[in-house]
């Protein structure tokens, strides 16, 4: 018991650089941490117990729920869905954030020709639900000219991916446009003060440490961009989701195939999350 | 361009400048010769910093004129980077790039601004830290350094660009005590050298060793321009002999 106390009230080692916050715990403190450590285990313990006893009375054990991913077919049939959806959150990711730096470096920039546009454009997209983006590429693709033509996949996946674009370059471009505006403001004085022009000072000196500083947030958005795909299940997209309903359709299994899904979003994100930890911890090491 | 030798390098004419309400500048009319020193004191608040960042347009200013080796200050643009690669700037808070190392910092603008090659810039970098004395710290980050060794990188940095003057907005004010030497020997040495030097600073040891002429500014005003020696042994006006007499 003792061993178990100190492990769940001892204080995370600091790294040097890095903001630390909480201080080791006095006597009363640890007391009341393990009292309320104890209260909040038992509460989410309670509520898995809850569900998986809902599960039972409902009946949603039952092996022939289950017994469609025992099948290989089944499974190729979610992953291709998932290789759907990276394929979706790739290509979008790409433009999002091609666009979103472009976006942050116009409204950081002094000349009204460029800030404008880009605080209207980001203002409108951010505020758009994501899903009537979609929605409306979908619809209005086939009707303009230079897209007739394309099969209904295209235009779904090329849906998926603009409204994902226009939304989350939004995202992107406030992310680091909040990175820019944490710089010291000595250092773009020092780039202009070396004879380099505001563009160049921006794209050299300000964006490459806006970046830096924006990352752990672009690896937050980035998540949330996997996750959205989902919405492709709105116009057909066939990824992830879509191919867990048609099997929950298909199997009269829904609840086990979403949480069948639900695990496999889970997985991605989580690699995605931990690769971005260890990317910032060696960051964190290499630089200062 | 001119390069006559007898027209003076930098002309403050009639320069005023506000912030908002607030008149920083009042004024000021200021001529440096090719090859001077002229070192700016003054209490804080007394515009002196704001003058010197005016030289290179880092503010910008309502009236007056600024001209440097007889080019009009441009309001914008690339005209106006092409001018500043000219003016070298050293800053109180170094300012260095702080993604780049030290000798990335010294390159930067030789390559991306006068169109070096990256070998002959890193030469020349590597030539300008030996001579501030921080060669062997060319592959670290700024912020692996201690203040006394960014600045003196942070003159490298601008003296890369081969500057025409540099500009020292209060260069040893954000160092420790026993930094505050090297840095100025480092700019002892160049104005030995015959660099143009416009220095905002409370140094007054540098003053007096180092300027050809000491400028008082006060309330946004030159009270008085003098040689060093007139300047600390007898100043004419009120204000400069009660700032020296809480000074020295």
């Amino acid at each position: 018991m003792t061993s178990l106390s100190s492990w769940l009230l001892d204080v995370k080692p600091s790294r040097p650089g890095e903001l630390q916050i909480t201080e080791e715990l006095g006597p009363r403190g640890r007391q009341r941490a393990l009292i309320g450590t104890g209260v909040a285990t038992a509460l989410v313990l309670a509520a898995f117990a809850w569900i998986i006893r809902r599960f039972q009375v409902k009946g949603q054990f039952a092996p022939e729920l289950w017994r469609p991913f025992r099948q290989w077919a089944i499974w190729r049939y979610l992953l291709l869905g998932l290789g759907q959806t990276l394929k979706a959150a790739g290509v979008a990711l790409v433009f999002a954030l091609t666009l979103g730096i472009v976006l942050a470096m116009w409204r950081a920039s002094s000349p009204k020709r460029k800030r404008i546009p880009a605080t209207l454009f980001s203002e409108i997209f951010r505020a758009c639900a994501l899903v009537l983006l979609i929605k409306f590429s979908f619809f209005q693709l086939p009707k303009t000219p230079g897209f007739r033509g394309w099969t209904l996949g295209t235009y779904a996946f090329v849906a998926v991916v603009s409204g994902l674009t226009f939304y989350y370059s939004t995202v992107f471009a406030e992310v680091i446009r909040s990175g820019i505006r944490s710089l010291p403001k000595g250092q773009s004085e020092a780039a202009l003060a070396i004879g380099l022009t505001e563009t160049r000072a921006m794209r050299l000196v300000i964006l490459p440490q806006a970046l830096r500083r924006s990352l752990p947030n672009i690896f937050t958005q980035s998540a949330s961009l996997l996750k959205d795909t989902s919405l492709g299940v709105f116009v057909t997209y066939s990824e992830l989701l879509s191919r867990a309903k048609i099997v929950g359709e298909f199997g009269s299994n829904f609840l086990q195939s979403f949480v069948v899904a639900g695990f496999m979003y889970i997985t991605v994100v989580a690699i995605l999350t931990s690769s971005a930890n260890r990317l910032q911890s060696r960051q964190a090491r290499s630089s200062r | 361009m001119t390069d006559n030798p007898s027209t003076p390098l930098i002309v403050v004419e009639k320069l005023d400048k506000w912030f908002g309400d607030h008149h920083v500048l009042k004024d000021i009319n200021l001529e440096v010769a090719r090859g001077e020193v002229v070192v700016v004191i003054g209490p804080s608040g007394s515009g002196k910093s704001t003058l010197c960042r005016c030289i290179n347009r880092l503010e910008r200013f309502q009236k007056g004129s600024i001209t440097i080796d007889g080019a009009t200050l441009p309001e914008e643009g690339k005209e106006l980077a092409a001018l500043r690669a000219d003016v070298g700037m050293v800053f109180q808070s170094f300012n260095l790039f702080a993604h780049k190392t030290i000798v990335e910092n010294v390159m930067l603008g030789p390559v991306k601004v006068r169109g070096m090659d990256r070998a002959a810039a890193r030469v020349k970098a590597m030539g300008l830290l030996e001579r501030v004395g921080i060669g062997d710290k060319a592959n670290r980050h700024p912020a692996e350094l201690s203040g006394g060794q960014q600045q003196r990188a942070a003159i490298a940095r601008a003296l890369a660009m081969d500057p025409k003057v540099m500009l020292f907005d209060e260069p040893t004010s954000a160092l420790d005590p026993e930094m505050v030497n090297e840095v100025l020997d480092v700019m002892l040495e160049l104005a030995s050298q015959g660099m143009t030097m416009v220095v905002v600073t409370h140094e007054m040891g540098f003053a007096r060793s180092a300027a050809k002429r000491v400028v008082f500014m006060d309330d946004g005003r030159l009270v008085e321009v003098a040689t060093p020696s007139e300047f600390f042994d007898n100043p004419k006006s009120d204000r400069a002999r009660d700032f020296l007499s809480k000074i020295l």
